[in-house]
């Protein structure tokens, strides 16, 4: 994996650095597993998966169909 | 808002790579003229899998770079967590006659299935993917073997599919869409999904339940395809799960489809994998049990366990539930969280004893298994695959 270089406020580090000390965590670790929680739910929100009403409507039909509904 | 009832689909979007009707029929006439490969059922179902996109974010089989991330890293290139590469295989003759850029036409038992757009073909190191993905590079494994019996490319791109594969099982064929506007229409916003190759037991009624008692929903989504020797039949664990829903759950507290997948028997990666493809048909939460996806001996009962940490942007919730036991004292189907008792009290459902009743035609006492499906299960001829 290839990394890139991000500089965060001091004071936010030593808050991070403390909280990875308490988990017994590595800093750098802790910081990306955050970063990826926050970013992953991020991006979910600004994407739109919703199915159109119309095609909605005819699974609708096969799950009545099926039973299911 | 449908969306915002269950889990967004992983990568955010679902993944759809159908044909329209009518370039489908164009396309079906122009893939006689196309280099064919000709699918085995697990290659199909993955066909179908990403069209469909239960492999969300995936568009098509792996090239170089995601292929490589995932098995060093359990992520794809964009980070994004995936554990199990999906990936299709290749001969010389295929390196020989095909190139980057080409259309491929991917066939089914004599049926054009898909087309695939050929990004990349390149080698691939089956021990290094052995050693990664199933911690070993014993050919005892039934992943290791079957992948060593793989041919020696790789073929990575999108594909597009363009026929159905046909299912024996499609009153129970849920695709990701479907499951989704049926969680939606039920109310349920807590999902909890149950992964499954097995026919139920008290221990998996339990755990499901236990599940249940804390969701809105619970789905369970058997796989069907190619399993190893000694596994149930597909019908066998279909026939199952009908008696025990019928009999034993609340009808509109339960979901049942089913999903054509092969296992891999990777374990802990392959336990990831199965709550990323369950979070793409809409569960919010993943049982995780006993050794999941496991075989022998290769794996620790709860290794897939420890996996889970390191996936904090899995989007989708882990059940660990431990194994359940009936304990004489407690007079029910408990787990060592809360039953305090000895080891002297506790009945084991021992899967391998099971399978050994049954084989002998023997029923499984009431603690084991309920009568209905004992039932079911002993009423075929040869319940196991051989």
């Amino acid at each position: 994996m290839e990394y890139a270089e991000l500089r965060i406020p001091k004071s936010l580090y030593e808050r991070l650095k403390q909280d990875a000390e308490r988990l017994g965590q590595d800093p750098v670790t802790l910081a990306v597993n955050l970063l990826r929680e926050k970013l992953s739910e991020v991006e979910e929100e600004l994407l739109n998966s919703d199915i159109p009403e119309e095609e909605k409507e005819e699974i609708k039909e096969r799950l009545r169909r099926l039973g299911y509904l | 808002m449908m969306g915002s009832m269950v889990s967004k689909p992983h990568g955010g979007r679902l993944v759809e790579r159908l044909a329209s009707e009518k370039l489908a029929k164009r396309l079906a006439e122009e893939a006689k003229e196309m280099y064919k490969v000709e699918l085995s059922e697990g290659l199909a179902a993955d066909v179908a899998n990403i069209a469909h996109g239960v492999y969300s974010p995936l568009e098509g089989f792996l090239t170089r770079e995601d292929y490589q991330s995932v098995l060093d890293n359990m992520r794809l290139s964009n980070d994004l967590p995936w554990t199990i590469p999906i990936v299709l295989d290749v001969d010389e003759e295929f390196k020989k006659n095909v190139k980057e850029g080409d259309e491929v036409a991917l066939y089914y038992k004599g049926e054009p299935l898909a087309i695939l757009y050929v990004e990349e073909i390149y080698p691939w190191d089956k021990e290094e993917y052995a050693k990664k993905v199933f911690k070993t590079t014993d050919p005892n494994h039934p992943g290791v073997a079957r992948t060593y019996s793989r041919k020696e490319y790789l073929v990575g791109g999108p594909i597009l599919m363009i026929k159905e594969m046909p299912e024996p099982f499609e009153r129970y064929r849920l695709w990701p869409k479907e499951t989704r506007v049926l969680f939606s229409e039920r109310g349920w916003k807590r999902i909890a999904a149950f992964q499954t190759r097995n026919v139920p037991h008290l221990g998996h009624e339990y755990v499901q339940k236990a599940a249940l008692t804390f969701t809105d929903g619970l789905f369970i989504n058997p796989l069907v395809g190619w399993k190893k020797p000694g596994d149930f039949k597909d019908e066998v664990i279909i026939k199952a799960y009908e008696a025990l829903i019928k009999h034993y759950y609340p009808k509109d507290s339960v979901a049942f489809s089913v999903l054509r997948m092969e296992m891999r028997y990777a374990g802990p990666r392959e336990a990831i994998h199965h709550a990323i493809v369950r979070k793409n048909f809409g569960a919010t939460h993943f049982i995780v049990g006993r050794d999941h996806a496991g075989v022998g001996n290769y794996y620790g009962p709860y290794e897939a366990w420890d996996l889970f940490k390191e996936f904090p942007d899995l989007g989708i919730i882990p059940l660990f539930v431990r194994e359940a036991f009936y304990c004489k004292k407690c007079g029910q189907m408990v787990n060592e969280k809360i039953c305090p008792h000895p080891e002297e009290y506790r009945i084991r459902i021992s899967g391998t004893k099971l399978r050994k009743m049954i084989m002998e035609g023997k029923k499984p006492p009431e603690y084991m298994m309920r009568p209905e499906v004992a039932e079911v299960v002993l009423s075929f001829k040869d319940p196991f695959v051989r």
